[in-house]
């Protein structure tokens, strides 16, 4: 909202608190008041969201206007003198607080023995309902607390009336209770105003207005999209996410970026301990949170602390799992590893693992074994098509997310970002609310449609002809709009994809830039696990490699092509896997594949051991360790040190697999800003491969997709996860 | 107040009938948005069934190219809507100032007694529903009473009496 | 006393007809009209010192007036008929004998201000009213007197009806516009007003119907003619709506300025059942009431109304015999600003809630001395601290008959009975 373009906005001089500031025209007094570092307070106010005035609470004093005039809603005026802070105000604010909190429970808040409560006694959250701060899940993050200490508001006058709806506790991730709404109408706004998911609303009004869905049904009923921005957004604990309701409140909080989908949204993890509390908001305000999806709201927690996850190495003895050392699982590997180093050794690495891991895994594969065999899982559909993409970002520019808002008309192509890039469907809708032509094109229709000017469907495994007649329609354009195009999940992971991809390229690069391409990739790190070398034909950096391996498809497609796979992370059990002589998995969980394998690694995730990513913009994002995670878990990159050093072969680096090579991120800096043109497509061009039988994208495939982590279905793993995506 | 939070499900699909669908089509030209036409709607809705389902909600909210919650939101802040069947005959009695004054109580007393409704009640036989309101801008010949939205003015216990027997 | 300028055909038979109302001389200004420029129909409606009618009494060609210049967007009126204010009527009697002088005025007020699409919001309550109204217009489209060539004329004008559903709070003005976007009524934050930024964040005027409907007149009179009427700072006459405890309630048009005792004997027929005078509320429930005494020195006017303390409000005047227990008024007061509080502002949505809850207790006999303190101080911390004046139009009277009548809840406090059952005097 406050990113409009502004134009030639005067400059205006005005008086707060006896200070004289400078304003742009159009600005609100709150506004003005924050950019000077002025605090007045405010309930309903975000800067994401248009202005409410409902709470009253930043009332303040202006010369000349009569009245109490709210700062969030009035425009500053030259020469205005305005008092946000006299004791008139800050009576009349304790009066309004009063009567807010006349309707939720307060007694801990204005309790006597407050501080030695707070300093002596345990949250105790094991109950029905909430009765006072002690028993909210916002207990440390919520408004109303800080504003009481803020006002210093020591009694309220009015007995406690409490509403009695019951909590409602069935929805997936988070609960809801009404008890303690204020009806600030945040989640209302943002649910409809920002997140376009048009679930939530005001029902009756008043006095018994209430916030709620359609129907009354469930949040699930009613579409909800379980982004969580309502979580976010509510300054008390009437929404708050299941996940960590019991952990307590957190004692740290970092950022980091989020690497489960292309996007790498910032986001902040809230910790305690060796748990991840919650995720999203900071935790010393609520303003302006980051905006995630289900994904990264809600998964990391229930992943990383699930009661399943293995934390100690496993031998399989005769199908029984044995808990071992972890220098007896390396040396059994070690041992068998030697038999079968060359072409008979392929690594399968994980999209979602960092550049470093991914780094020092195909440097293991490739010094260490002598083997060109490693790719990522999934494949690609073409080993080269991230450098095809990477070499049209290095030539034209990086196209970024917020193009989405800046082009003039966007081309949707076989994507379902709503599930599988909510952010950038996010954008999207918000591209169309502002007017600008949206056209989507998938062979199923998705939420995206109703956010679209022109929907075009084309049937499953057609995409190649809406392609061609769309490029050659917008070839014969001579000039004119802007044009994005969103190309999606459908193109990239066709069995056509190498034709898709050239198709628009080619269209792209004629066009002069008019038309840009943004190319969805499924997995946070895509993009910076290929650059940095886990490929079998291109080297770290992009590099063609001299000696060419097998990728994921055809290291599994047929059995004894290779006799022994090092894997990161889960993949679907096929024949090969079974032939195998020799089956090393590194993971967080059993899975059918495990019953394969003769070792089991315990797994440290980038959750618990950072790194970085490129995300599917082409930029290098860090991620830090949230949690320690437990003792026994190993990165990838250790692991495979491990096994080198257990082989007596020389060590992938020495110290910290965090920083495996002093050479590797400036490398893949260099590679992101420069790039270097090369020729795409021209070559080679090897026989299309079926991804499966019935290859098609379905709505399994999207789960499979988008829905995995290492490789893990997450489904399977977080039942609330499960319920969302049941039809 | 009622609850107003919940809506009634017909289970048959609902549908403006050959006249509201004109009337739609006429006044939806009138207006520069669509979601001008969520009141309008709710109207021609409660017109056609006597009251507003959950059904005709999603109706509406489809017809106009809406989301439901916005629909939901209107029908549930505006008192007028019925989100339930009345009864055959809804007797509003205004409660407010003037009709105070001058002794609407005794009608409600009286219909209470008469008909076994009280306020916000439906009769067993669905025949009554009785309905407080608020000033209803006939105070001058109040206490004012309306039965299906028909005004009765100058209200009082013999002229109720005559009006429930004229009613079939 | 009484005067016919508004209410002229009011008791001619079907004077709802345009075939009738046109023999009475409906329509009969637009020639005038038409002839004149439109800043001088403003200029003309400003000098007749005509004031919004429907309650806050801001000079309509004032108004007008800010309408902001070639800003390439339609400018829309909408006409304010949710008449909703408690014990005020004398919209619906336009509506329902005289909607061509409406149409008429809306005209008028259209050429002036150069809009072309006009609303006119009327309470969903008045169900055969609003049948009158549209069978009027849909005669005023099929005479030509809307539509694209109005009266002939190179001046396109569309009328809509737009219903309301049952909500006081879309009288106040951007409440009503956010109603006929579709959405539910929660006024808006001013500034900006409507006049720059209203219906469809288009310029918007907003005018009661009886203010649309005093046009025709000032236009084929003349201003002076109105100014003739009334007081020097309260011209022309209003529609009186008198109810409550009097022998002849009902509509009456009066020119501004008469004494309210003198209408109250004369017009009304005094106080009922040969009663005596306990108060009178000036001009609808959110009026401060004015007790026996106040009354006598108190002239149907804006100054006098505001010399009293009290305000002229929208001229319906609610008359209370010296039964009327004060305590069970308030609560049936505040019962209804709190039925219509939209719930936006924090103040008006809790406050008046525990106002309702406190005076309920102080009924039921369970009240104490601190409790009547604590409304006053619950009228002060919500008064003027919210986005509209709803909760305003509830604490400005409840405080005055705190004031004015403290005793009678003392007596509620004290004896847990009214003061008329406690048998104490007043």
């Amino acid at each position: 909202m406050t990113d409009t373009i502004k134009t030639q906005a005067k400059t205006l001089t005005a008086t707060i608190d006896s200070r004289e500031v400078l304003m742009t025209e159009g600005m609100t007094i709150l506004r003005a008041a924050t950019d000077a570092g002025i605090y007045i307070p405010s309930l309903c106010h975000l800067d994401c969201l248009p202005d409410y005035g409902g709470c009253r609470l930043c009332m303040v004093k202006v010369e000349n206007m009569r009245g109490f005039p709210t700062a969030c809603t009035t425009p500053i005026a030259q020469g205005m003198q305005i008092s946000t802070r006299t004791d008139e105000l800050q009576q009349l604010r304790r009066e309004i607080l009063e009567l807010l909190l006349s309707e939720h429970p307060y007694t801990c808040l204005v309790c006597r023995d407050k501080k030695e409560c707070t300093e002596f006694m345990h949250s105790t959250r094991k109950v029905g309902t909430i009765t006072g701060c002690n028993f909210c899940p916002n207990n440390g993050t919520c408004e109303l607390q800080h504003l009481v200490d803020y006002l210093e508001l020591s009694e309220i006058r009015f007995p406690i009336v409490y509403r009695n709806i019951p909590p409602v506790k069935d929805n997936p991730f988070y609960e809801l209770d009404y008890n303690l709404c204020i009806l600030c109408g945040r989640c209302v706004r943002i649910c409809n105003e920002e997140r376009y998911s048009e679930v939530l609303a005001f029902i009756n009004r008043g006095n018994a207005a209430l916030v709620g869905t359609a129907f009354d049904e469930t949040q699930k009923e009613a579409g909800c999209e379980f982004c969580g921005a309502c979580i976010d957004v509510c300054p008390t604990g009437s929404l708050s996410e299941k996940m960590g309701k019991w952990v307590g409140q957190p004692d740290s909080s970092k950022d980091t970026h989020c690497s489960f989908c292309g996007i790498g949204c910032r986001m902040t993890v809230n910790t305690k301990g060796k748990r991840i509390v919650n995720v999203g908001p900071e935790p010393e305000s609520r303003h302006n949170p980051h905006q995630l999806c289900m994904r990264g709201k809600f998964i990391p927690g229930d992943m990383l602390h699930h009661p399943d996850r293995v934390t100690r190495p496993h031998i399989n003895r005769q199908g029984k799992w044995l808990e071992v050392s972890w220098d007896q699982a390396l040396d059994v590997i070690a041992e068998n590893l030697k038999k079968c180093s060359g072409d008979q050794f392929g690594l399968i690495g994980s999209a979602h693992d960092s550049i470093e891991n991914s780094f020092v895994l195909q440097k293991f594969t490739r010094q260490t074994m002598r083997s060109a065999n490693v790719d990522l899982s999934p494949a690609t559909p073409y080993p080269e098509l991230i450098r095809d993409i990477h070499d049209y970002y290095a030539s034209s520019g990086h196209v970024t997310i917020n193009d989405i808002l800046t082009a003039d008309s966007i081309h949707v192509l076989g994507a379902m970002t709503q599930w599988s890039h909510a952010i950038i469907e996010n954008r999207i809708r918000k591209a169309y609310k502002a007017g600008k032509q949206v056209l989507v094109a998938a062979s199923i229709p998705t939420r995206t449609v109703e956010f679209s000017t022109d929907y075009q469907r084309y049937g499953k495994g057609c995409e190649h002809i809406h392609l061609h007649r769309l490029t050659s329609e917008l070839a014969k354009e001579k000039g004119g709009e802007r044009i994005l195009m969103i190309v999606g999940d459908e193109i990239i992971n066709s069995d056509r994809a190498r034709d898709n991809i050239n198709n628009l390229l080619h269209l792209a690069t004629r066009s002069n830039n008019r038309v840009r391409l943004l190319f969805l990739l499924a997995e946070g790190n895509r993009y910076g696990a290929t650059l940095a070398g886990m490929n079998p034909v291109l080297l770290p950096g992009f590099a063609a490699a001299r000696k060419k391996g097998l990728d994921t498809a055809k290291m599994l497609g047929r059995p004894k092509a290779i006799s022994a796979i090092h894997l990161i992370g889960d993949l679907p059990v096929g024949p090969a896997i079974k032939k195998l002589k020799f089956f090393v998995q590194h993971n967080m969980f059993f899975t059918p594949a495990s019953k394969f394998a003769d070792v089991f690694l315990p797994l440290a995730t980038t959750w618990e051991s950072g790194g970085h990513l490129v995300n599917l913009e082409g930029s290098l994002l860090p991620l830090s360790a949230m949690v320690p995670g437990e003792d026994q878990l190993m990165t990838p990159a250790g692991a495979v040190n491990g096994i080198a050093m257990h082989m007596g072969r020389k060590v992938l680096f020495a110290g910290s697999a965090s920083n495996p090579d002093r050479q590797l991120i400036p490398l893949v800096e260099q590679t992101l800003t420069r790039g270097r043109k090369r020729q795409t497509g021209a070559t080679e061009s090897p026989e299309p491969r079926s991804r499966s039988k019935n290859g098609r994208l379905t709505g399994k495939t999207l789960q499979k997709h988008h829905f995995h982590y290492l490789g893990n279905s997450l489904p399977d793993l977080v039942p609330d996860l499960a319920k969302v995506l049941e039809e | 107040m009622s609850d107003r939070s919940q809506l009634i499900e017909t289970g048959k699909p609902f549908k403006f009938d050959a006249e509201r669908d004109a009337e739609f089509e006429r006044l939806v030209k009138r207006y520069p948005t669509r979601e001008s036409m969520i009141l309008p709607a709710l109207w021609l809705t409660q017109e056609q069934e006597g009251w507003v389902s959950a059904e005709a909600i999603a109706y509406i909210a489809d017809r106009i190219g809406t989301y439901a919650a916005k629909v939901f939101e209107a029908a549930t802040f505006y008192t007028m809507y019925h989100l339930k069947p009345m009864g055959q005959y809804h007797i509003c009695v205004c409660r407010t100032l003037s009709c105070w004054l001058r002794e609407k109580q005794n009608i409600i007393d009286f219909l209470a007694e008469e008909i076994g409704v009280r306020p916000g009640e439906i009769s067993d036989d669905g025949r009554f529903s009785l309905e407080e309101v608020e000033c209803l801008g006939h105070c001058g010949t109040a206490p004012v009473v309306q039965v299906n939205g028909e005004f009765h003015e100058e209200m009082n216990v013999e002229k109720m009496k005559t009006l429930l027997a004229g009613l079939e | 006393m009484e005067v016919k300028i508004l209410s002229a055909k009011f008791d001619i038979e079907n004077s709802h007809k345009l075939e009738v109302a046109k023999e009475h001389g409906a329509y009969a200004t637009l020639e005038k009209l038409f002839a004149m420029e439109p800043a001088d129909v403003i200029e003309e409606v400003k000098k007749s010192g005509l004031r919004g009618r429907g309650g806050a009494g801001f000079p309509a060609g004032v108004k007008w007036s800010f309408l902001p210049k070639d800003t390439g967007k339609p400018v829309y009126l909408a006409v304010n008929s949710d008449e909703s204010e408690p014990a005020t009527f004398k919209d619906r009697y336009i509506l329902v004998r005289d909607p061509h002088m409406l149409i008429e005025g809306i005209i008028i007020c259209c050429y002036a201000i150069g809009c072309h699409d006009t609303y006119i919001y009327i309470r969903g309550e008045y169900t055969s009213q609003v049948r009158i109204l549209q069978q009027a217009i849909d005669e005023a489209y099929e005479a030509g007197y809307l539509g694209d060539t109005v009266a002939g004329r190179d001046f396109k004008l569309e009328v809509t009806v737009h219903r309301g559903a049952g909500a006081y709070v879309c009288g106040e003005e951007t409440a009503l516009l956010e109603s006929i976007e579709g959405k539910k009524g929660q006024p808006r934050s001013k500034p900006p007003f409507p006049a720059v930024v209203g219906l469809y964040d288009c310029p918007t005027i907003i005018n009661n119907v009886q203010s649309i409907a005093s046009l025709p007149f000032i236009i084929d009179q003349g201003a002076e003619a109105y100014t003739a009427y009334g007081t020097e700072k309260s011209a022309g006459t209003h529609l009186f709506g008198i109810s409550g405890h009097v022998e002849k309630p009902g509509m009456y048009e009066l020119p501004l300025g008469l004494p309210v005792l003198d209408v109250l004997d004369k017009v009304a027929g005094g106080v009922w059942k040969g009663r005596k005078l306990k108060g009178v509320i000036p001009g609808g429930s959110s009026t401060p009431v004015l007790t026996a005494e106040e009354a006598k020195t108190a002239t149907l006017d804006y100054e006098s109304m505001a010399e009293h303390g009290t305000m002229f409000g929208s001229g319906g005047i609610v008359v209370l015999d010296d039964t009327v227990d004060i305590v069970a008024l308030v609560k049936n007061l505040i019962d209804f600003y709190h039925h219509e509080s939209c719930g936006q502002c924090t103040p008006c949505r809790e406050g008046l809630g525990w106002m309702l809850k406190i005076t309920k207790k102080i009924l039921a006999g369970g009240g104490s001395s601190e409790d009547i303190d604590l409304l006053l101080e619950l009228c002060d911390n919500i008064e003027m601290k919210t986005v509209c004046v709803l909760s305003a139009a509830c604490t400005m009277p409840v405080r005055s008959y705190l004031n004015k009548f403290r005793h009678e809840f003392e007596a509620y406090v004290e004896k847990g009975a009214s003061l008329q059952a406690a048998g104490i005097q007043g």
